[in-house]
């Protein structure tokens, strides 16, 4: 498989929040705005690139060889909360314009379970290494997507009146149902 | 054995090298020079770079409000910046509207102090400082609000007050809450406060738990909501524990103005809910200018009293019993239904609506 093909696949026909539903919770939570909804998005597929490689790393020449594969939850999740601590105070240090922008949601990213999961799908797909990085961009790619798609949808939902017990939340997750069935035309497009 | 012992020694290993390399990054890139912060064009502080404004601020003795404790979801610790903007941060768009943010306004527990910055905070909140206090009394006036009496130990000159203001009692550790000063009678070293207990509220607990004796830390005195200096008649409406500012507000003005009416607007839940009955129906009996009009949201029969209690909300017995809305001006304070459910009977009596002040809680 091509590396442009993992990308597209990851990022469209297997998009990591409309198909697998992980990451609802920032999904909802951010989606209100659109400049916080493209900063999380953004600050996701930083993370999620960095971690997932350096997470190969571990994993193919730490765990394998040692015969310590079922230690890989563990050690994930640890390198995944280290690298958010380290790039939240280098982004702050050298890039504070950028730390405005997505300073926040990095430590909120720790227990983004998008994050863990990319990690994880990597060992069980068995990518090489360019792979696991196209994976890996593709998959925040389309969480970014789904998370920005979602906030132009409710800014306008902002002048619509829904059901009202339905009220903020529910008729996002409403949304969120539909925007996966929509995304559900893209599958068989990659074969 | 060693089927343990390398487990270990990996998952250790990984988590010290992660470690190590965070504390790295933290001593040699996250640190900033020092920091020259100018309040008002007129004071000027040297800060450690890298610590948050409301922090530097305090250390400065510049108390500013906060009811979160710095996690940016009160938007109480508002400052405009007039030198070295930071760029506006996601919660502080929640919280502050559009216009403020390009003057730049911010909220000062999520500036963080990288170069020289000036500020522009209100004048009075240079006035504030910090109050130490021991506990002289605490009485439960209902089955949930307990009337606290404070001795002002610290500073000696004790404390100076508008009425309806409140102050900030520290809870815990960069914890505070607001409470409203209740005094009937104004004195320099005595406060009194009164404090509904919340199931699982932070600051009512503790201050619940406190008992005579105990000491207390408290900043203040805070708030727009006080009693202004005209000629109006004053209108007063509470909401269950949301009497306490009503009190020094009502002895104040009849107290210092000889020809300003009051009338008191008060609601409770149930006759249980009630305090402070009998002091202001003796009030009423010695004062011509002053009106009392308690309501109960559910009457019941067994009520031990002889009063002729109006059953229903505030703002039916606003309805019946106000006149003259375009003399008076009015001070609300209680929960926001009642409050803005009241606000829409005063705009009808015709008070104009810059005359209405209210403390939503």
């Amino acid at each position: 498989m091509s590396l442009a093909l993992i990308v597209l696949a990851s990022a469209i026909t297997n998009n990591i929040a409309l198909t697998y539903f992980l990451g609802m919770c920032p999904f909802i939570a951010i989606s209100k705005s659109l400049r916080g909804a493209a900063g999380m998005g953004l600050a996701v597929t930083v993370v999620v690139v960095i971690t997932t490689t350096v997470n190969y790393f571990a994993y193919r020449f730490v765990l394998v060889p040692l015969r310590l594969e079922f230690l890989a939850f563990v050690v994930f999740i640890m390198s995944i909360a280290g690298i958010v601590q380290m790039l939240e105070i280098l982004v702050e240090r050298y890039f504070p314009s950028l730390y405005s922008i997505f300073g926040i949601f990095l430590p909120l990213i720790t227990v983004n379970c998008v994050i863990l999961a990319v990690s994880l799908f990597m060992v069980l797909r068995e990518y090489t290494f360019w792979g696991t990085v196209a994976y890996s961009f593709g998959s925040g790619l389309g969480w970014m997507i789904a998370i920005t798609a979602m906030a132009g949808l409710r800014k306008h939902l902002a002048f619509s009146s829904p059901v009202k017990n339905l009220g903020d939340a529910g008729i996002t997750i409403v949304l969120a149902g539909l925007m996966a069935l929509a995304f559900l035309g893209f599958q068989g497009m990659l074969a | 054995m060693t089927a343990f012992v390398i487990p270990l020694v990996v998952m250790n290993g990984i988590a010290v090298i992660i470690f190590a390399l965070i504390m790295l990054l933290k001593t040699f890139v996250a640190s900033y020079g020092s920091c020259q912060l100018v309040v008002n064009g007129s004071k000027t502080f040297t800060v450690q770079g890298g610590t948050y404004l409301n922090k530097a601020l305090f250390e400065n003795k510049v108390y500013l409000p906060s009811a979160c404790g710095g996690k940016g979801t009160c938007g109480f610790c508002k400052v405009q910046v007039t030198e070295g903007i930071p760029d506006p941060l996601p919660v502080e768009e929640i919280l502050i509207n559009y216009k403020d943010i390009r003057q730049g306004f911010r909220l000062s527990c999520q500036t963080k102090l990288r170069s020289d910055i000036s500020i522009e905070i209100p004048e009075e909140l240079l006035s504030i400082r910090e109050y130490r206090g021991v506990i002289r009394s605490s009485d439960y006036v209902t089955r949930d609000i307990k009337r606290i009496g404070i001795h002002i130990d610290e500073p000696k000159d004790g404390l100076d007050f508008k009425s309806g203001q409140y102050l900030m009692f520290k809870v815990g550790e960069g914890e505070t809450r607001g409470y409203s000063i209740a005094s009937t009678e104004r004195r320099q070293d005595e406060v009194q406060i009164e404090v509904k207990l919340i199931p699982n509220g932070l600051g009512s607990s503790y201050l619940h738990s406190l008992a005579e004796g105990d000491e207390l830390t408290f900043f203040g005195p805070y708030g727009q909501f006080y009693l202004r200096d005209t000629s109006h008649k004053v209108i007063c409406v509470a909401g269950g524990v949301g009497l306490a500012p009503m009190k020094p507000i009502i002895f104040e003005t009849l107290l210092k103005y000889p020809d300003r009416d009051v009338e008191l607007y008060y609601g409770v839940r149930t006759f249980e809910d009630l305090y402070d009955h009998d002091m202001f129906l003796r009030l009423q009996a010695n004062h011509p200018r002053f009106h009392y009009f308690p309501t109960l949201e559910k009457l019941e029969e067994t009520v031990a009293s002889t009063y002729a209690f109006t059953q229903g909300f505030v703002n039916k017995t606003l309805a019946a019993n106000l006149t003259d809305g375009d003399k008076s001006e009015a001070y609300l304070c209680g929960p926001p239904l009642m409050i803005n459910s009241s606000i829409k009977e005063l705009v009808e009596k015709g008070v104009p609506e810059i005359r209405i002040l209210y403390d939503k809680f």
